[in-house]
C-alpha cells in the first residue's frame, strides 16, 4: 500500500489526537479530583488541579476498621489480589483445556457446548444474583473468598474459551502432528507445543480474567458480609454509597484500583492485538 | 472413529450387575437427598426462631422510634446491644449477620445517624466510620433527613406518606416503593449524593431481601448434588461397562432422585404439596418420555460410545463445563423456573405463564409508557444498535488510522486509546454522570466555552439517551479498536500488493479487500459486543438512572427494578430475564446464520 499523502497524514494525526483527548480527559479529571482538596463533585473544565494534596490517597490507604482497628486497605488489597490471582489461574487453566478440546477435537456436543458458552452471557448477570446467593449459601461458600473466586472464574470462562479457541484454530496442526510422531502423548502435545505457542492469547485471557475479578463489586458486596473480607472495589464504592458522597476519596480509590490494571494493559499491550484476534481470519 | 462399541460383546451378567449398581446408587442418593432436605428443614426452623428473636428486637427499636424519634431508637438500640452482651447472648448478635441481615442493615443506617461511632465493633460497621471528621452541621442535616426514614426502615411494612402519594408504577415515580429511594428523591438538590444514596439503597435492598428469598427458594443444593452424582455414576458405569442399559437405568435413577429430593425439599420449605406434585408430575412424565424415546433410538448408547471414543476431549472440557454448569447453569435454570412463579412476602406461588402474559400485553400500560415492555424493548434495541454502530465505526476508523504504514507515535496513541478499557466500568459511569451534571459538569462547561447553551442532560429522552450513549461509547470503543487492529493485521499483504499492481483506487481496495475480509473476523466481536451492550446495566443505572421517568431504562434495568425496587416481583423480573435471553438467542442465531451465508457467498465468488 502506498503511504498516504501529507494532508491525509496530518488529518490522521489530528483525528488520533482528538480521539486520545476524548479517551484521556475523563481520567485526567478523576486524577484532578483525587489530588484536589474537598469532597464535592465539582468537575470543572480544566483537568489541571489548582492546589495539590495527597491527603485523599493517604486517607484511603490508611483507612482502618473502626471496630477491630485492623488496616482495612491492606486486608482488602490482599483479598483483591488473592481473588483476582486465583480467578486468573482457575479461569485460564479451565479455558485453555476447554478451548483446545473445542478447537482440535471433533466430538458430539462440540457445537452445542460452544453455543452454551455464548448463551450463558445472555442471561443478565444482575438477575442471577438471588439464585447464586442461595446456591453459594447451600454449598457453604458464602462469605468465603473461594466462593467469590469460583463465581468470577465462571463469569470469565466463556469469553476466554471463545478467544482461545479462535487462537488455537490458527495454529498449524502440522506442529502437533510432528510432535506426535516424535513420541509425545496427547497431553504432552498440549503442554509442550500448543500452550507455549499461544502465549499472546493466554496473556489476553489472563488479563481479562484478572480484570473481571479485580473490578467487580456488586457480587463481592453481596456475598461478603464483613468489612475485612471485602475486595477493594467494594471499599471504593462505599465512599459514594453513603449519604454524603466522598468524591475525593472515591477518586483517589478509583485511581488506586485502576492503576494495576493500567499497568497490566501497558505490559501486555503487544499481545493484546495478536492475542485477541489472531483467530478471526483463516490465514 | 465415532462407530459405537458393539454392546453385544458384553456378557449379559455384567449388564445386569451394572444395572443393579446404578439402581442402588440412584436409590441411595435419593435417600441421602431426602435426609438432607429434612435436616435442612430443621436447621431452617431453628434459624427462623433466632431471626424471629432478632425481629422482635427490631420491633422494640421501631416502637421507640415511633414514640421518641430516631434518637430514642438509637438509645434503645444501644441499650439492647449492651443487654445482649451482658446476658451473654453473643450467639444472637453473631447469628445476625447471616440470618438477620435486615436488622443489620437497619442498624447500619441508624449507626450513620451517630456519625459513624456506633458502627464500632459490629460487622456492619459502615464506612462512615472510616471518616471520623463529621461536622455537627452535617450530622444534624443527616439526622433530619433520616428522621422520617428510620421509623419506616425499622418497620418497612408501614406505608409512608410518600408511597401513598405516589401512584404505584406511575412513570413519574418509578423508584418510589423503596424507602431509601423515596428519601433520596426528596432530598432533591445534590445530584451525585442523591444518586449515591439511591445506589447504596438499592444494593442494600438486594441484601436486605435475600434472607426472605433463601428459605422459600427452590431446594437447590441437595437437588443439584444428588442429580449430578447420579448422572456422574451412570455415565461412569456406561463408560466402563455396557453403555445402553447402564445409561437407561442411571438416567431413570437420576430422574427418581431429582423428583424425590425436589418433593422433600418443597415440603421442607412449605411449598404446597399439590403444586409440587402437579409440576413434578408433568416434568417427570416428559423426562420419562424423552428418556424412553432416546433409549429406544439407541442415542444413549451412541452418546456413551462417543464419550469413550473422545475421552481426551471431554476430559479437557470438563473443568470449564462443570464450573460453568454449576455456577451459571444452575442459577440460570432457577432463574428460568422463577419466571413461572409469583413472589410475595417470601412466598412463591406457581402462576403458569401469567408473568409472560402480563409483560407481553404491556401490563396495562399504553404503548408509549416507559413501563410498557414493547417501549422498553424498542429503547433497548435502539440503544444496542446505536452503540454497536458507534463502537465498530470509531474502533474500525481508529484501527485503520493506526495501521497506516510509517505512522509516528503509534505506540503512544495505542496506549492512550486503550485507557478507557482499563478503567472499571462502574467508575466510568460515575465519572460521566458527574461530567453531565447540569451546572458544574465538564460537558456543559465545554459547551459554554464553545458559546453554546447548557443542556439539562437528564430531563429529555434524547439528551439522557445521548449521555448514556456517549458514556458507553467511551468505555466500549477500545475493545473494537483492538479487535479491528488484529483483524486488519491478519489480512494478507499480497492482496494489497496485487491490488496496487492492478491500479485499484484506495476506495476500491477498501471496499473489495478490507471490508469483505474484515467482516467475518469482526463478527464474533460484534455479536459479543451486542450482547454486552444489550445487558449493559451499569451505564444506564448509574448515568441516566432511567430518567426522565424511566424512559431511558433498558430491559435489564427494568427487570432489576421489578425485582428490587418495585415490590420484590422476582417472578416478573425472572420472566423479563427470560425474554431478554430469548431476544439475544434469536439475534445470535440470525447473526451467525447471516455471517455463514455471507462467508459461503464470498467463497463461491
Amino acid at each position: 500500500m502506498k503511504p498516504p499523502s501529507l494532508a491525509s497524514r496530518i488529518a490522521g494525526h489530528l483525528v488520533l489526537v482528538l480521539a486520545c483527548a476524548f479517551a484521556v480527559y475523563p481520567v485526567l479529571l478523576v486524577l484532578k479530583k483525587a489530588l484536589s482538596p474537598g469532597q464535592q463533585f465539582d468537575l470543572s473544565l480544566s483537568p489541571i488541579p489548582t492546589s495539590i494534596t495527597l491527603s485523599h490517597f493517604g486517607d484511603v490507604i490508611g483507612a482502618t476498621d473502626p471496630g477491630s482497628g485492623h488496616w482495612l486497605f491492606g486486608r482488602q488489597l490482599a483479598n483483591s489480589l488473592l481473588v483476582a490471582g486465583l480467578t486468573t489461574i482457575l479461569g485460564v487453566t479451565a479455558s485453555c483445556t476447554a478451548a483446545y478440546a473445542l478447537s482440535r477435537h471433533r466430538f458430539p456436543g462440540r457445537r452445542s457446548s460452544m453455543g452454551a458458552f455464548l448463551a450463558v452471557q445472555m442471561f443478565p448477570a444482575t438477575l442471577l444474583l438471588i439464585p447464586l446467593y442461595v446456591l453459594l449459601d447451600r454449598l457453604g461458600l458464602l462469605n468465603q473468598l473461594l466462593g467469590l473466586t469460583l463465581v468470577y472464574s465462571t463469569t470469565a470462562i466463556p469469553f476466554c474459551v471463545w478467544t482461545l479457541k479462535g487462537y488455537f484454530d490458527t495454529l498449524p496442526r502440522e506442529l502437533e502432528e510432528a510432535a506426535r510422531i516424535d513420541g509425545a502423548g496427547p497431553f504432552g502435545v498440549f503442554f509442550r507445543v500448543v500452550l507455549p505457542l499461544s502465549r499472546p492469547a493466554i496473556a489476553v485471557t489472563a488479563l481479562f480474567s484478572f480484570m473481571t475479578a479485580w473490578n467487580e463489586f456488586i457480587l463481592a458486596g453481596t456475598f461478603m458480609s464483613r468489612q475485612e473480607s471485602f475486595t477493594l472495589p467494594v471499599l471504593i464504592h462505599q465512599y459514594i454509597g453513603q449519604h454524603d458522597a466522598e468524591w475525593g476519596h472515591f477518586a483517589a480509590g478509583a485511581i488506586l484500583v485502576s492503576l494495576p490494571v493500567m499497568a497490566l494493559f501497558y505490559a501486555l499491550q503487544r499481545h493484546l492485538v495478536s492475542g485477541l484476534t489472531a483467530g478471526g481470519v483463516k490465514g | 472413529m465415532t462407530t459405537p462399541e458393539p454392546t453385544a460383546r458384553r456378557r449379559p451378567r455384567t449388564a445386569l450387575l451394572t444395572t443393579l449398581a446404578a439402581l442402588l446408587c440412584g436409590l441411595a442418593l435419593a435417600g441421602l437427598g431426602f435426609v438432607r432436605a429434612r435436616n435442612a428443614g430443621a436447621e431452617r426452623q431453628s434459624r427462623a426462631i433466632a431471626v424471629a428473636e432478632a425481629e422482635q428486637l427490631v420491633a422494640e427499636i421501631a416502637s421507640a422510634a415511633h414514640k421518641g424519634g430516631a434518637r430514642a431508637a438509637l438509645a434503645r438500640l444501644e441499650a439492647l446491644r449492651a443487654a445482649l452482651r451482658a446476658s451473654d447472648r453473643i450467639d444472637l448478635l453473631e447469628l445476625l449477620p447471616s440470618a438477620g441481615r435486615p436488622f443489620l442493615r437497619r442498624y447500619a443506617l441508624l449507626a450513620t445517624l451517630q456519625g459513624g461511632s456506633a458502627g464500632a465493633g459490629t460487622p456492619a460497621a459502615s464506612p462512615a466510620g472510616a471518616s471520623p471528621r463529621k461536622s455537627a452541621h452535617d450530622l444534624a442535616e443527616r439526622a433530619r433527613s433520616l428522621g422520617h426514614g428510620v421509623a419506616q426502615l425499622v418497620d418497612p411494612d408501614a406505608p409512608s406518606a410518600d408511597e401513598a402519594a405516589a401512584t404505584p408504577g406511575s412513570p413519574a415515580a418509578p423508584t418510589a416503593p423503596t424507602p431509601t429511594h423515596s428519601r433520596a428523591g426528596r432530598d432533591g438538590s445534590g445530584g451525585p449524593t442523591v444518586r449515591a444514596a439511591a445506589l447504596s439503597g438499592s444494593y442494600a435492598l438486594v441484601i436486605e431481601r435475600l434472607p426472605a428469598v433463601g428459605p422459600a427458594a427452590l431446594p437447590g443444593g441437595t437437588l443439584l448434588i444428588c442429580a449430578l452424582l447420579a448422572l456422574a455414576i451412570a455415565l461412569l458405569a456406561g463408560l466402563v461397562l455396557s453403555p445402553r442399559v447402564a445409561a437407561l437405568v442411571g438416567a431413570i435413577a437420576a430422574a427418581a432422585a431429582i423428583a424425590w429430593t425436589a418433593r422433600a425439599g418443597a415440603r421442607a420449605v412449605g411449598i404446597p404439596e399439590a403444586e409440587t406434585a402437579r409440576v413434578l408430575g408433568a416434568v417427570g412424565a416428559l423426562a420419562a418420555l424423552a428418556i424412553g424415546v432416546l433409549a429406544a433410538r439407541g442415542s444413549f448408547a451412541r452418546a456413551l460410545a462417543a464419550l469413550r471414543a473422545h475421552r481426551v476431549a471431554y476430559i479437557y472440557l470438563l473443568p470449564a463445563a462443570a464450573t460453568t454448569l454449576l455456577l451459571v447453569g444452575v442459577p440460570f435454570a432457577v432463574g428460568l423456573a422463577l419466571g413461572f412463579f409469583d413472589h410475595a412476602h417470601g412466598r412463591y406461588d406457581f402462576v403458569g405463564i401469567d408473568n409472560f402474559v402480563e409483560i407481553l400485553s404491556g401490563g396495562g400500560h399504553p404503548f408509549g409508557d416507559p413501563l410498557n415492555f414493547w417501549f422498553t424493548l424498542g429503547v433497548t434495541l435502539l440503544w444496542t444498535f446505536v452503540n454497536v454502530i458507534l463502537h465498530v465505526g470509531i474502533g474500525l476508523g481508529l484501527a485503520l488510522l493506526l495501521s497506516r504504514p510509517k505512522l509516528r507515535m503509534r505506540g503512544l496513541y495505542r496506549v492512550l486509546l486503550v485507557l478507557p478499557w482499563a478503567v472499571p466500568n462502574y467508575i466510568t459511569a460515575l465519572i460521566w454522570r458527574g461530567m453531565f451534571q447540569q451546572h458544574h459538569g465538564a460537558v456543559n462547561s465545554l459547551l459554554g466555552a464553545l458559546g453554546l447553551s447548557k443542556v439539562a442532560w437528564f430531563s429529555s429522552f434524547s439528551a439522557a439517551f445521548s449521555a448514556n450513549v456517549v458514556t458507553n461509547t467511551w468505555l466500549g470503543f477500545p475493545f473494537m479498536m483492538v479487535v479491528s487492529m488484529g483483524a486488519l493485521a491478519a489480512i494478507p499483504k499480497e492482496l494489497y500488493e496485487a491490488a496496487a499492481v492492478d491500479g485499484a483506487s484506495r476506495f476500491t481496495t477498501f471496499s473489495r479487500i478490507t471490508m469483505p475480509l474484515l467482516g467475518p473476523a469482526l463478527m464474533p466481536a460484534v455479536i459479543l459486543g451486542s450482547i454486552w451492550t444489550f445487558n449493559m446495566f451499569n451505564v444506564i443505572y448509574l448515568v441516566s438512572e432511567g430518567r426522565p421517568g424511566g424512559a431511558t431504562d433498558i430491559l435489564v434495568t427494568e427487570a432489576y427494578r421489578w425485582a428490587f425496587e418495585r415490590g420484590d416481583r422476582y417472578g416478573l423480573a425472572a420472566a423479563y430475564a427470560t425474554l431478554i435471553f430469548i431476544v439475544l438467542a434469536v439475534y445470535t442465531l440470525l447473526a451467525n446464520r447471516g455471517a455463514r451465508r455471507r462467508e459461503a457467498m464470498l467463497e463461491r465468488s
